[in-house]
């Protein structure tokens, strides 16, 4: 009776088998969350260089007399240090240890001002004494002598040494083009008189120049600085006492105009200076009080002109503003000595302050804004400068800004121009609300294509069409999406623009034709019904292609019909509701991405539908619901979760896309939701500039943000999908 | 058995049926009383399903099934082309042979058939649902948990959820394929009563392989042999006097 039952012991070998699947799937999984981990830890770690603030920190420190420098340059790699002297000469330093390596006489005369030829680098114009401006170009060469590199710093005087007589003047600037050079003089007077120097060849003498003369403005004209604006195009007069100043539209010179009359002044403290940023489109203007206003050129109203977009506060009042050569950035120099990194665009930027002790005679920055050379009476101070990235901050990267040229602050992506004083305007709303968009449209139509597509193909469909029609839709999504894009770039966007009116018509016409049809089969003999039942979706196909070619075909004459006098929809649309027609358009975009997305979001979705349990169908139907309320609130209420997952992962899908959006848009970064307009995703604009961007540049590490951002996207889409998905699952999953 | 036809409530006549080529049912005729029980037995896969199923055209669903005779419902044939399939399945309710809760709340499930139509006006659904689960003898079970999942129910739960689903659009037949195979004796013993209360509506025909329970619940009682009507008579005649040999050893657990 009492009998012991005993457990057979595992089996030697499945213990084996056990714990090695386990450990393989464990393996598996863990590969999988490190491979994600690791790919936004490293898109992270080419971003975070971006949100690290400047440094700066002394390098050298040399006892020297300065006396007698009016301006201080170097070269590009920071290997020479040039000092422009009121004598009339140049000397380069070894910027290593000051020691001297050339000397070079420029003029016989002595310099009184010395002013850089704008916009050219390294090149200047000098005020002699004599009243001549001298144009010269300091030019270091890099020679290899029997293999050693040795530097070989010059002095070209342009124009064939030749020099203008400008007689006694207040001021002057320069401007040179390619072939134009522009001076202007500031006459005792106050007058300005415009030279304009066509054919200019560094080699040759200076021809006759076309001169006029522009009407004094102020009362005080001792005052007054001059400074020929962007392109050459336009003229500043600023009183620096008060400063009110002038903006001169000097394009042509045969007519003139004044173009804005204001004041950098502001109400409760006095106007110190004004400092012109990079490009010269806008100013850094400093009062008494610490405050540094930002003022930038642009359309106001139908004229062009200043106004003041930002404010940068310093504790104490600015005595100097530096600006880099290459970029927006400065340095404003307090009445201690403190001075204080900035950048215009990204204001919001943490700042970095260095101590120069004094404020020096004389400061810049070398051309790479490496470094900063600060000239005192007997030292020059040389400090390295880490400032990689001040273009961004939080704002300029989501946040409206001002920039310069613009009439009102605006959300932009600009990242690069083959100008140098371009202004890189990185914000990234376009490209979040292009990615939007684009999948917004692509679900616009994939969603009810593929949902209905995947109840008739589940519910419906004759079981050998179903074996025919599910791996045919899903054999879609291996389709290239390079081919997808090409095709709707090439054929599809001229097609539709061409058959416009008849493409909205489709929306139309072709579904009135198939429930026609849908009504016409009714009246068919039940037997033959019965023969046909789940075949219907088969015969409607010519049906639809009969009627989509009808359609077109005949879209003139639909133009005509509904357009009548406007031509056709494209002018239609244009004139009465003011739209502008994109060739490569977000209806395309939708078109072809929804075409990529269909099979993803059918194939879960039918998965889901069809796996609802028969014996709930049998349940519903067995109390007397029709098939279409059984689908409604049996079917889809079961399959919910399934759909939903379906359409979270072609969402997801859809905002990653690259090629389709790539190939398929203009890619033009605007915000414009309009069906008509184009966009520039995220995944499309990593594609386009990626290549062509420096390694390790802010533009590249921006790029590098924008993945991240994309990702963070994707991410979290699935997580929310996954949330919903298992909710759904607890409320409505059977069993 | 002869019964005037005023008492008939399915007439069904010479009835076949085949999935595929295989034949299921073979010339059934047999009519089924009002406002009685009857039981319908006979071995697995002898085709008691596939029979209730055609009475409301169930079977319409599978593929491949052919079905000739004529079944009448109240005298009107089923299989005429002008008859509302939704309407007749709203008459001749059927509970299956798993329960098959919805996933929907335990209300949402019992009101289900009820909001297919407007016949029963919003307000008075509540009572509706409590007179069905009542009915079902489940309501003392659920009645502080109508809103959670059917889901959740046990399996004989579940099995009375869905007499009461059936019931709760009061059809004319009530067609019930083993209804009290996954419950306890307890509720058994309900379904049962049910039954009893039932049939003073409603038609009823229960499948059922517990003899016992054939005896105790139904009026008239079918036996079924591979796919062929063996027998069909009053329940007491069945069970002491059949006139079947089959029948006999089947009763009688010879086989089976
Ligand atoms: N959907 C179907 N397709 C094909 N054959 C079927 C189908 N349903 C039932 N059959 C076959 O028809 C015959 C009768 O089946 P049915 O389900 O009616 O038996 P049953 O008497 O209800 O058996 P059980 O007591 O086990 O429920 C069986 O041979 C079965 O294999
Ligand atoms: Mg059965």
């Amino acid at each position: 009776m009492s009998e012991k039952y005993q457990l057979p012991n595992l089996s030697k070998s499945r213990t084996v088998v056990n714990s090695a699947t386990r450990s393989i799937v464990r393996v598996g999984g863990i590969a999988v969350i490190g491979a994600i981990v690791l790919i936004m830890a490293y898109l992270f770690w080419v971003v975070i260089p971006m949100l690290l603030p400047a440094s700066v920190s002394l390098d050298h420190q040399f006892d020297l007399s300065t006396e007698g420098v009016l301006h201080v340059s170097s070269d590009d790699s920071f290997e020479v240090i040039s000092l422009i002297n009121a004598d009339g000469s140049v000397v380069c330093h070894d910027a290593e240890d000051m020691s001297i390596l050339d000397e070079i006489e420029v003029s016989p005369s002595h310099f009184k001002t010395v002013k850089p030829l704008y916009p050219l680098a390294n090149t200047f114009v000098a005020l002699t004494e004599l009243d001549t401006l001298v144009f010269f170009q300091i030019v270091h060469r890099v020679r290899f002598l029997n293999e050693i590199r040795t530097i070989e710093n010059q002095v070209d005087v342009l124009f064939d040494d030749s020099f203008i007589d400008v007689g006694s003047i207040n001021d002057f600037d320069a401007f040179r083009s390619d072939e134009k050079l522009r001076v202007v003089l500031l006459n005792i007077d106050g007058s300005i008189d415009l030279h304009e120097y066509l054919n200019v060849d560094d080699a040759y003498e200076l021809e006759e120049p076309k001169s006029t003369t522009i009407d004094a403005w102020s009362p005080s004209p001792r005052n007054v600085e001059i400074m020929i604006g962007p392109l050459g195009r336009w003229l500043f007069e600023i009183d620096v006492t008060n400063g009110d100043y002038r903006l001169i539209n000097v394009a042509s010179t045969r007519r003139t105009s004044v173009e804005q009359v204001g004041s950098f002044r502001l109400e409760n403290s006095s106007f110190q200076f004004a400092e012109p940023v990079l490009g010269r489109y806008s100013f850094l203007v400093a009062d008494d009080q610490g405050r540094v206003d930002h003022w930038i050129l642009g359309p106001i109203g139908a004229n062009q002109g200043l106004r003041m977009v930002r404010t940068f506060d310093y504790p104490k009042p600015i005595k100097k503003i530096i600006l880099e050569h290459r970029r927006k950035g400065f340095l404003a120099v307090d009445h201690s000595g403190r001075g204080f990194i900035g950048h215009t665009t990204s204001a919001a930027k943490k700042r970095t302050v260095v101590s120069l002790e004094k404020v020096p005679r004389l400061i810049a920055f070398s051309p790479r804004a490496d470094r900063l050379i600060a000239i005192h009476d007997d030292s020059i101070d040389i400090f390295r400068v880490n400032n990689k990235h001040p273009e961004t901050s939080w704002t300029t990267l989501w946040g409206k800004v001002d920039y310069e040229g613009y009439k009102e602050s605006a959300f932009t992506w600009q990242s690069s121009s083959a100008d140098v004083e371009f202004e890189p305007k990185f914000s990234l709303m376009p490209l979040l609300f292009g990615s939007i968009k684009a999948a917004f449209y692509a679900m616009l139509v994939a969603t009810p294509i593929a949902i209905l597509g995947a109840i008739y193909t589940a519910m419906f469909m004759s079981p050998q069409m179903r074996k025919l029609i599910k791996p045919g839709i899903e054999i879609m999504a291996a389709l290239p999406t390079v081919i997808l894009g090409f095709i709707a770039g090439l054929w599809l966007a001229p097609l539709i623009e061409k058959h416009l009116t008849a493409i909205m018509l489709l929306l139309l016409i072709p579904p009135l034709g198939v429930l026609l049809f849908a009504y016409l089969t009714t009246l068919l003999p039940s037997r033959i019904r019965a023969s046909l039942d789940g075949w219907f979706g088969a015969l409607t196909v010519p049906l639809l292609v009969l009627l989509g070619w009808l359609t077109l075909a005949n879209n003139e004459w639909f133009a005509s019909l509904i357009f009548q006098g406007h031509g056709d929809a494209k002018t239609w649309l244009y004139e009465v509701l003011g739209v502008d027609y994109d060739q490569r358009n977000a209806l395309i975009i939708g078109i072809a991405m929804g075409l990529a997305v269909i099979p993803i979001i059918f194939s879960i979705a039918e998965d889901a539908i069809y796996g609802v349990p028969q014996h709930l169908v049998h349940g519903s139907l067995a109390l007397g619901a029709t098939r279409w309320q059984t689908l409604v609130r049996v079917v889809l209420l079961t399959a919910s979760p399934g759909i939903f997952s379906a359409i979270m992962i072609g969402m997801g899908r859809a905002v990653g896309e690259t090629m389709i959006v790539l190939m398929a848009t203009g890619n033009t970064p605007i915000m414009d939701f309009n069906l008509f307009q184009g966009m520039r995703t995220f995944a499309a604009n990593i594609a386009v500039e990626m290549p062509e961007s420096e390694v390790g540049s802010t533009h590249f590490r921006i790029l590098f943000l924008t993945a991240f951002v994309l990702f963070l996207i994707t991410f979290l889409l699935n997580t929310v999908a996954e949330v919903v998905r298992q909710r759904l699952r607890a409320r409505y999953g059977n069993l | 058995m002869e019964l005037p036809d005023s008492d008939i409530s399915l007439n069904v006549v010479n009835l076949s049926l085949s999935y595929a080529d295989k034949p299921a049912l073979q010339n059934i005729t047999m009519k089924i009383p009002k406002q009685r029980v009857t039981a319908l037995i006979g071995p697995s896969g002898c085709g008691k399903s596939t029979l209730i199923r055609c009475f409301n055209r169930m079977n319409d669903l599978i593929d491949s099934v052919s079905v000739t005779g004529r079944i009448e419902l109240n005298k009107l044939d089923i299989h005429d082309k002008n008859v509302d399939v939704a309407q007749l399945r709203r008459q001749v309710g059927m509970v299956f042979q798993r329960p098959n809760p919805f996933p929907k709340s335990i209300e949402e499930n019992v009101a289900y058939g009820l909001r297919l139509t407007k016949e029963v006006p919003k307000s008075e659904l509540e009572s509706r649902v409590e007179w069905a689960l009542k009915s079902a003898a489940l309501w003392d079970e659920v009645k502080d948990r109508l809103k959670d999942t059917a889901l959740g129910l046990s399996g004989g739960q579940q099995q009375r959820l869905v007499i009461a689903r059936a019931i709760a659009v009061q059809p004319s037949v009530l067609l019930l394929d083993e209804p009290a195979s996954a419950l306890d004796p307890i509720s058994t013993l309900k379904i049962e009563e049910l039954i009893a209360e039932l049939k003073t509506q409603y038609t009823i025909a229960i499948v059922t392989h517990n003899m016992q329970q054939a005896a105790r619940v139904s009026d008239f009682t079918a036996f079924l042999y591979l796919g062929e009507l063996i027998e069909f008579n009053n329940t007491r005649t069945i069970f002491t006097n059949p006139r079947q040999e089959k029948t006999e050893d089947y009763v009688s657990g010879r086989y089976g």
